[in-house]
């Protein structure tokens, strides 16, 4: 039994009859593996979920914590959550149904050989639709080239962080979208766990196409200046063809004097003007956008209430109460 | 029992439980009567939640949503240091850290709350808050709070006993009170049967196995609700020697010197309690605190380091040495909200006994305050 204490950071929305089995097993796995564990499940705003099950799930395992936020803020902004909340020495972030808490103890082991941060790396994609594929491939290869992060393609929410590793993501505070980017950037030594998530049917929650845009695009802008360099390239891009364009005009102005100047040129001029203004306002307003989650010092997520197992007097407690 | 006087067959008044409330009511009690007996199960006085506590003396500081609790304490403090100097120990920083998610107030709440009540408070200096980590601690204060000796309470307490004629029956456990014979009540102790004492009024001080005594006597139980707590001693490391650290408001912790040792102690909002259960009016009578003190679960004090390292960096230097367990007992919270939170309280069924449920160390003064009230008014019913 390793002597270490291990978090498990789960986050869950409506799981419905994952839920049960899943903190079964993953507390049977650590209870056997670590001397010292907590699992940590957050309630990403469930609704189907009644206290009352909550209650059993307290009552019947130790070593358990539940984080109910105050509503849906997404797995990423749950994962931060539970990130900012685990005090073990190695924490595991892990999607309850899509990864097996089997391979928690080789993920730790590998973490504890001098990997700060593992990332589990699912070994294919097939269970995902062609779009989901497409988008992924594309988005690594622009990691890889634009913004010179080298990302484990296909890397999952299955990790584990040293406490010095997570100490350093934390400090980031801006943990939620980014946390997928940051955990290979922090400059940590890091190493990829490749396995087979179990069937995808099980996953609590399947990813929309609006999701993974977002998400791929929120890790881009959270990360790298880069698209914001492109539209200042462009626009100077545009405003050299103007110029050259003007020049032009200019010179045919002054050796022919049978020009009458065109309504369509003055349009197409201004059309494109136009056209790459508006391009750099989106980029730009992207920007702007994200400047008071940067600087607002804004959670990203709230915490409704906080509950832990208590387990002790299960044989022989008529009326536990509950709530402190 | 061996060289132990026996104890008095009849006398006026009987205390049960030698902790700090049974101990300061003997002693108030023979101040009025002549003859007054203490009984303590343990072999020494304040061995129980007297000691088996963070020896905090509460300066009105931990209660930031209970404006009016955080008065009484206020109201109280100056008095308990100034009756029992001997054993405070003030020669520590304290320091009162606002974290910064999950707390319950913010720094800005805390200080004007600090001030409402007039307790002393001033932002700690750059150094002082440089040992906290920034992303978890919002604002750090430095208070005027002290800590108690448990030990030194002991001392004290066996010195007043004797000073004020109370006798002394340590290693006795009360088994039942009864009313009947001579007297309006029959206190029958020990471990053999018949053997009693007879007296005018009885005062429970037992705290947490209140509702055993009162079950045990056929008489009807308090609702209480009960926690098996543990307190984690630890050496601090040389750098937090002179130093006590409360991190506020919320699942946190406290780590401040435990005089009594010389030690540090450490508790957490979140892993001190280890199970709470309820028992008296319909709840029944189920579970026995000394049932569940005997059958330990396994130490909480890694989580309680660990977290309070994520605060507090140098917590990580702390080693640990044992830990205090104890059952804590507190009234049910309906309970708490329209009365103060101390119980004071003629039993039912038998005139002239008393149930008195013990609180923070200093709440002593408002349970005197009741029961000289109440011996004012013409005596127990
Ligand atoms: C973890 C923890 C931390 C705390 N921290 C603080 C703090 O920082 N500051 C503060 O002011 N308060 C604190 N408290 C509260 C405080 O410790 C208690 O409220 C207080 O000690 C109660 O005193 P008491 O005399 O009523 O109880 P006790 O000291 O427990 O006395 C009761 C006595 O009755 C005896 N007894 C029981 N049954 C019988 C019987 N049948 N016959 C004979 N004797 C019997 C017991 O042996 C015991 O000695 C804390 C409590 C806990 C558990």
């Amino acid at each position: 039994m390793a002597d270490v204490f291990v978090s498990v950071v789960a986050p869950v929305s409506d799981p419905g009859a994952l839920l049960a089995p899943f903190v079964a097993d993953t507390v049977g796995v650590l209870a056997r593996a670590f001397r010292h564990f907590e699992l940590i499940i957050v309630d990403d705003g469930s609704r189907a979920v009644t206290r009352a099950e909550w209650d059993a799930l307290l009552a019947r395992h130790d070593g358990v914590r539940v984080l109910h936020l105050s509503r849906e803020f997404g797995e990423e902004q749950a994962i931060a959550a539970g990130l900012d909340n685990a005090i073990g020495d190695f924490v595991v972030t892990m999607s309850p149904g899509a990864d097996p808490p089997t391979l928690i103890p080789e993920l730790v082991r590998r973490a504890r050989d001098g990997a700060d941060v593992v990332l589990g790396v699912r070994r294919s994609r097939a269970g995902d639709p062609w779009w989901l594929r497409a988008g992924a491939a594309l988005f690594y290869w622009y990691a890889r080239r634009m913004m010179r992060m080298d990302l484990p393609a296909n890397a999952t929410h299955f990790r584990c962080l040293s406490r010095q590793a997570l100490n350093a993501l934390n400090k980031l505070r801006e943990t939620g979208s980014r946390l997928r980017v940051f955990s290979s950037y922090i400059g940590y030594a890091s190493a990829s766990y490749p396995y087979d998530a179990v069937g995808e049917t099980r996953r609590s929650r399947s990813r929309t196409f609006g999701d993974a845009l977002a998400l791929a695009l929120a890790m881009v802008l959270d990360n790298t200046a880069h698209p914001l360099r492109l539209a200042s390239l462009l626009g100077v891009a545009a405003a050299l063809l103007n110029l050259g364009y003007a020049a032009y005009v200019l010179a045919v102005y002054a050796m022919r004097d049978d020009v009458a100047p065109g309504w369509a040129t003055m349009s197409l001029t201004s059309a494109a003007q136009f056209f790459f203004l508006a391009v750099i306002l989106a980029v730009l307003c992207e920007y702007v956008g994200r400047l008071p989650k940067r600087f607002g010092g804004d959670p990203g997520y709230y915490v409704r209430e906080e509950r832990a197992s208590a387990v002790l007097l299960r044989e022989d407690r008529p009326n536990v109460v509950r709530d402190p | 029992m061996t060289g132990k006087p026996e104890p008095p067959r009849d006398v006026d008044a009987v205390v049960v439980g030698g902790g700090f409330y049974g101990a300061h009511i003997a002693a108030l009690l023979a101040r009025r009567l002549p003859a007054v007996v203490l009984f303590e199960r343990e072999n020494a006085l304040l061995t129980r939640a007297s000691y088996n506590n963070q020896a905090r003396v509460h300066g009105g500081y931990h209660y930031p949503r209970s404006i009016l609790t955080s008065l009484r304490s206020r109201a109280n403090y100056p008095r308990f240091v100034a009756d029992h100097a001997a054993a405070i120990d003030r020669s520590f920083l304290k320091l009162y850290a606002i974290a910064r998610r999950q707390s319950k107030v913010t720094a800005a709440q805390f200080a004007e709350f600090c001030r409402r009540i007039g307790a002393p408070v001033e932002a700690a200096g750059a150094a002082a808050t440089r040992r906290f980590d920034a992303d978890h601690v919002e604002a750090v204060f430095e208070v005027e709070e002290c800590a108690f000796n448990a030990t030194a309470l002991a001392v004290a307490a066996a010195a007043t006993m004797a000073s004020a004629g109370v006798q002394v029956c340590t290693g006795v456990a009360v088994r039942a009170v009864a009313p009947g014979g001579p007297r309006r009540l029959r206190i029958v102790w020990g471990d053999g049967a018949g053997e009693s004492t007879d007296a005018d009024l009885v005062v429970l001080c037992t705290y947490s196995a209140l509702n055993d005594l009162l079950a045990d006597s056929g008489l009807a139980t308090v609702p209480l609700v009960h926690e098996l707590t543990e307190l984690a001693l630890v050496e601090p490391p040389e750098s937090m020697r002179g130093l006590g650290v409360t991190v506020m408001d919320g699942p946190f912790w406290s780590c401040m010197p435990f005089p009594a040792e010389r030690v540090h102690s450490l508790s957490h909002v979140r892993y001190t309690p280890h199970a709470r259960w309820s028992d008296g009016g319909d709840d029944g009578h189920a579970v026995r605190g000394e049932g569940v003190r005997h059958r330990l679960p396994p130490s909480h004090a890694p989580h309680m380091l660990r977290d309070a390292a994520r605060y507090l960096p140098e917590v990580a230097g702390a080693r640990y040495l044992r830990s205090l367990w104890e059952v804590k007992t507190i009234l049910p919270r309906s309970d708490m909200d329209d009365s103060r939170p101390i119980l004071v309280r003629q039993v039912d069924g038998a005139p002239g006994l008393l149930a008195v449920l013990g609180a923070k160390i200093d709440n002593v003064y408002d349970v005197e305050e009741e029961l000289s009230r109440m011996l004012d008014r013409g005596g127990i019913q």
